[in-house]
């Protein structure tokens, strides 16, 4: 059963004499409980896909259906309560709020929903292994630390489905590896649906399925037997 | 040349910086130039213009006749040395206008023809001053209030005079502030026939002369000063001190000190300002890094950089200045002298221009030394900061302290008027940085614990990085307390003297009753329906207390309390229904069988005199001295407008001294008028005072004064809102990224805006709730203490002020966060996602 939908996804962009297609007509669909990993090189496309899919930009033409809901139909605010109940999302820059401690970040969604969740928010807390860092701020945390956080806060409101932007950009191959092992382990005990934006191949190869694109068009989609 | 190309397209591009970065140093720094450019007019107008202001080369004044000794040298004066010699007397008095059947209280000078012996006088007709005989000048409200025209007649005693001209300047007398009712020049040669001369309680005798050289001015000075008795003033012209000089140059002083107070707290902004410039300049600064710049030029760059923005702040101030030139007369109008020429100083220009200079890097300086600390990985990655720590910026702060106590000095040229201006100044600030601190705890501890999540935020919010939150309420508290403390105490006084005049209070009073007319003058005021009572007034001055000179004591007391003037004293014994008695068992004790006479005091005048019960005081009556014991302390139970005596002796002992009466009364407002005229045609030479029409004179000089603190004021709190701005600017980036990460995570712009609303709300109400409670304290203190008035705590305009801060921080806060709501998340995110 599909929980993303894409159809025949455009996007253009104009300069001052000419426009761009930056996407060139993407369609495919993403299953619940697969972990698809996008791949591209610089340029390709592949943060546009992912924006247009996470409803943080509009196509020039086409459709994004998730769970039965017509992504670009919704206004603003119908578009922030799709990114609150049914969307996590995890940055290579964590984008963590400098003034809440790590305790507090995860929250945030949940007291957004209004929503009391403190066992929940502690049980996430052991499930990224940050329970002694909750009352650290972003500042005082490390780069993996901050997007294990990041995960955790993603979580948080239990979301059909997990977008992830180069997750370990800004890590090293340590960090990468803990976090990229998080996030395997989330796909298989928690049976969440992720779609991770990656160069990384240490990704790809966790990965259900691999997609590459390449000058805006999807050159390959291949389902990985593990 | 490059360089300052290079400077100039920085500040081009991050414009919004720029000018904030001006505006904050142009608004002080011009009130600045132009508040000392006003004190050197006053200045120079008062030193160039001393023999004018004083009238003569040398003044004797004094509020009784000459002694022979000073009448005799006098003669001589004139015998010997080729001088010119003008005597005046002044006093008040109720004048008639048989015309429109009504009278006026007014200030009456009488001259001779010599008069004035420097400068003019300045007529409404435009002709020459010369007074004619049986005639008078008078100010044009006269003819206002008593609905007359030039060539009209008045009353003044036994006299009619004719109105000659309108007086429009006269250059011994350029402040008319404190007049309590238009001034009448008259000639001297009447004036006896008035009849008032004798029989007044207050005349101001004084001579003055015109020499024809320093060294004669000198000499004479000499003579006379050895020739003069107690209590009569020989000066030269350069020692009077004018009102004048010790009002206005005070008062200016008094400005200028709220002047440098917004340079202070502009300065806060100037941090701010600069260190959100260096932020957006961060990528930049990090590529210069990262091509070799070393540290050293950058820091050297980035002075230049605020050097160039502090001259031409500097520039825009000059602008700035020139305008509240223009604005002084009218704003200022009452506190300076006619005719004064006002315009921009060269000594306040130059100031400025190193005070700019000075401030722009006194208080750029840390945010530009931390550049040394910055690593270009870290503005790369776009990695948070670390927090400053107040010992961080010690060093700095204590830069900008000496530097201030430096240029406090510096103005004031007096060490210990300057350290108590500064001490006042630092403690003004500490306490109220402390309180703040204290509070900003609380609410950061309350927001750990709140359940309502917006909130929460806020109060987080608050202490993001860079926020200035302590410094921003700090400053905005201090401004804000200057303003309410001040409408306080205006409030409370115009409501003491004016909207709540006491129901059953005397609103009458009539002064200058011959002894010998009590009885008429009772029944006359029986006749007309008014029970009166009526004291006895004697002038005497206490010369000894316990034997000790007074004026030995005097010397010893602080400025203000002068126990060596004349008293008005009465007899009786009665303690009057105003009064109390605290000390002693009655007024007087029946079986006194001391050789000195009882005498009952006022606990004012015991306390500023530190005597008691027992104690001895020699009084100076008429030339005969009379030791006194006190044997009672009486105290005020009512303060305001109404009869009071320090000194009260038993009937016997001054009833056949030289005296005068005094009598209050109430009467219905609408009847004084009337009655006054009646007692001025009955009695020529009584003076009623209208205590209500008195009270409104009082409370306009001091709305008319408050209004002009106020004005200055206000722009210290525009330096606080302009604080406000910069730490809004400084902390945009922090703001945007909240709100990103807000609506990324589902919050929607209402949730958002709830937030930084919240913020500022909490802002402007811990700003205006301390500061509210601090201007009580003060009002409530200096009410009490220092004014003796009734202090009622104005709780309802007190919450206005509240309200009205609230809206004006709210405005600015919610014009600040719009651009912040309407940013795309996607577009923060390409900007901040490192490929």
């Amino acid at each position: 059963m599909s929980i993303l939908s894409i159809k025949d996804i455009t996007k253009n962009f104009k300069t001052e004499d000419k426009t761009i297609q930056i996407l060139k007509g993407i369609s495919f669909d993403v299953k619940k409980g697969e972990f698809v990993a996008i791949i591209g090189s610089s340029g390709s496309g592949k943060s546009t896909l992912l924006s247009i899919i996470a409803g943080l930009d509009n196509p020039s033409s086409g459709k994004v259906i998730l769970d039965k809901e017509d992504v670009f139909s919704l206004n603003e605010n119908q578009l922030s309560e799709l990114r609150n109940k049914k969307i996590g999302f995890i940055f290579q820059s964590f984008f963590l709020v400098p003034s809440l401690n790590a305790y507090e970040n995860i929250e945030l969604p949940s007291q957004i929903a209004g929503r009391e969740q403190s066992k929940k928010i502690n049980s996430l807390l052991k499930t990224v292994g940050m329970e002694h860092r909750k009352n650290n701020y972003p500042i005082q945390l490390s780069g993996g630390e901050k997007q294990r956080i990041a995960i955790a806060r993603a979580l948080i409101n239990d979301p059909e489905i997990l977008f992830a932007d180069e997750p370990t950009g800004n890590l090293d191959s340590k960090n990468s590896k803990q976090i990229i092992e998080l996030l395997q382990e989330l796909h298989k005990k928690e049976k969440k649906t992720i779609i991770v934006v990656t160069h990384e191949p240490e990704i790809a190869k966790v990965a259900q399925r691999v997609i590459e694109v390449k000058d805006g068009k999807i050159i390959s989609d291949k389902k990985i037997n593990k | 040349m490059k360089q300052l190309q290079q400077i100039f397209k920085e500040l081009f591009f991050y414009k919004g910086q720029a000018i904030l970065f001006c505006l904050c140093l142009l608004f002080s720094l011009g009130i600045f130039i132009s508040v000392d450019s006003l004190g050197d007019s006053t200045e120079n107008y008062i030193n160039q213009d001393s023999k004018t202001l004083v009238g003569g080369d040398i003044i004797i004044e004094t509020n009784r006749e000459f002694s022979n000794n000073l009448t005799q040298a006098l003669f001589e004066v004139e015998q010997k040395y080729n001088v010119t010699v003008s005597n005046r007397l002044e006093f008040t008095s109720i004048v008639y206008a048989n015309k429109t059947n009504s009278s006026l209280l007014t200030q009456i000078k009488s001259v001779e023809p010599v008069h004035p012996l420097y400068g003019s006088i300045e007529l409404l007709s435009g002709e020459e001053y010369q007074l004619k005989s049986y005639h008078v000048i008078v100010e044009e409200n006269l003819l206002t209030q008593l609905n007359l025209k030039i060539s009209d007649n008045i009353q003044i005693g036994k006299v009619e005079f004719t109105i000659q001209d309108v007086l429009l300047s006269e250059p011994d007398s350029p402040l008319n502030l404190f007049s309590l009712g238009p001034k009448i020049l008259l000639p001297k040669e009447n004036v006896n026939e008035t009849g008032l001369i004798g029989s007044r309680s207050r005349v101001e005798y004084s001579t003055t002369i015109k020499t024809i050289s320093d060294e004669e001015s000198l000499e004479i000075y000499d003579l006379l000063n050895s020739a003069a008795q107690e209590r009569e003033d020989v000066d030269m012209y350069y020692q009077d001190g004018s009102t004048l000089q010790s009002f206005t140059t005070n008062f200016l002083f008094f400005i200028k000190l709220i002047s440098i107070f917004i340079i202070f707290i502009t300065g806060v902004g100037l941090t701010s300002t600069l260190s959100s410039y260096l932020s957006s300049l961060k990528q930049t600064i990090g590529i210069k890094k990262v091509l070799g710049t070393k540290d050293s030029s950058l820091i050297k760059f980035y002075l230049k950089t605020v050097l160039v923005l502090g001259f031409i702040s500097f520039i825009f101030a000059l602008l700035f200045a020139w305008f509240f030139m223009l604005l002084f007369p009218y704003v200022l109008k009452s506190i300076l002298p006619q005719g004064i020429q006002i315009g921009l100083s060269l000594s306040a220009i130059l100031k400025g221009f190193f005070l700019a200079l000075g401030i722009s890097v006194l208080f750029t300086l840390y945010p530009i030394s931390k550049l040394k600390y910055i690593s270009p990985s870290d503005i790369f990655r776009k990695q948070d900061s670390k927090e400053q720590t107040f010992f961080d910026m010690l060093p700095y702060y204590s830069m900008i302290v000496i530097f201030f106590a430096l240029f406090i000095f510096i103005e004031l040229e007096e060490l210990r008027t300057g350290i108590y201006i500064l001490l006042g100044i630092i403690t003004l600030v500490l306490i109220t940085f402390l309180f703040v601190s204290a509070i900003l705890y609380l609410v950061k501890k309350i927001g750990l614990h709140t359940k309502i999540y917006p909130l929460k935020l806020a109060i987080k919010g608050l202490f993001r990085i860079g926020n200035k939150t302590l410094l921003i309420i700090t400053s905005l508290s201090i401004s804000l307390t200057l303003i309410f403390s001040l409408t306080f105490i205006e409030t409370n006084l115009q409501n003491q003297f004016i909207t709540s005049f006491p129901q059953d209070a005397p609103n009458m009073f009539i002064i200058d009753i011959p002894g010998n007319e009590k009885y008429n003058f009772s029944q006359f005021l029986e006749n007309q329906g008014h029970n009166t009572t009526i004291f006895p007034i004697i002038r005497a001055p206490v010369i000894l207390i316990n034997g000790i000179d007074t004026q030995i004591i005097q010397d010893s007391l602080p400025e203000g309390e002068r126990i060596t003037r004349q008293f008005s004293i009465t007899y009786g014994n009665k303690v009057l229904d105003s009064e109390r008695l605290i000390e002693g068992d009655s007024m007087f004790i029946n079986t006194w069988d001391k050789d000195v006479v009882q005498v009952s005091a006022m606990d004012e005048i015991t306390q500023r005199m530190g005597v008691g019960i027992g104690d001895r005081l020699v009084f100076l009556v008429q030339g005969i001295e009379i030791e006194a014991e006190i044997v009672s302390i009486r105290s005020r139970v009512e303060q305001g407008i109404g009869a009071f005596f320090y000194f009260t002796f038993e009937e016997e002992v001054l009833k056949n001294a030289p005296q005068t009466l005094f009598a209050t009364l109430r009467v219905n407002s609408s009847e004084i008028s009337s009655l006054q005229t009646q007692i001025v045609k009955e009695f020529p030479s009584v003076t009623t005072i209208n205590g209500e029409t008195t009270a409104k004179t009082i409370g306009d000089i001091i709305g008319q004064l408050s209004s002009i603190t106020s004005f200055f004021t206000v722009f210290s709190l525009i330096g606080g809102i302009l604080i406000l701005i910069s730490s809004i600017l400084a902390t945009h980036e922090e703001r945007l990224k909240e709100s990103i990460y807000y609506k990324l995570v589902g919050g929607n712009t209402s949730f958002i805006r709830r937030i930084f609303i919240i913020e500022y709300i909490l802002l402007a109400i811990i700003s205006s709730l301390f500061a509210l409670i601090f201007a009580m304290t003060i009002s409530f203190l200096v009410s009490s203490y220092l004014l003796d008035i009734t202090f009622s705590f104005l709780i309802i305009e007190g919450f206005i002020y509240i309200g009205l801060t609230i809206l004006t921080i709210l405005f600015i806060g919610y014009l600040s966060i719009l651009p912040i709501l309407k940013k795309k998340p996607l577009e923060y995110i390409r900007e901040n996602n490192v490929e």
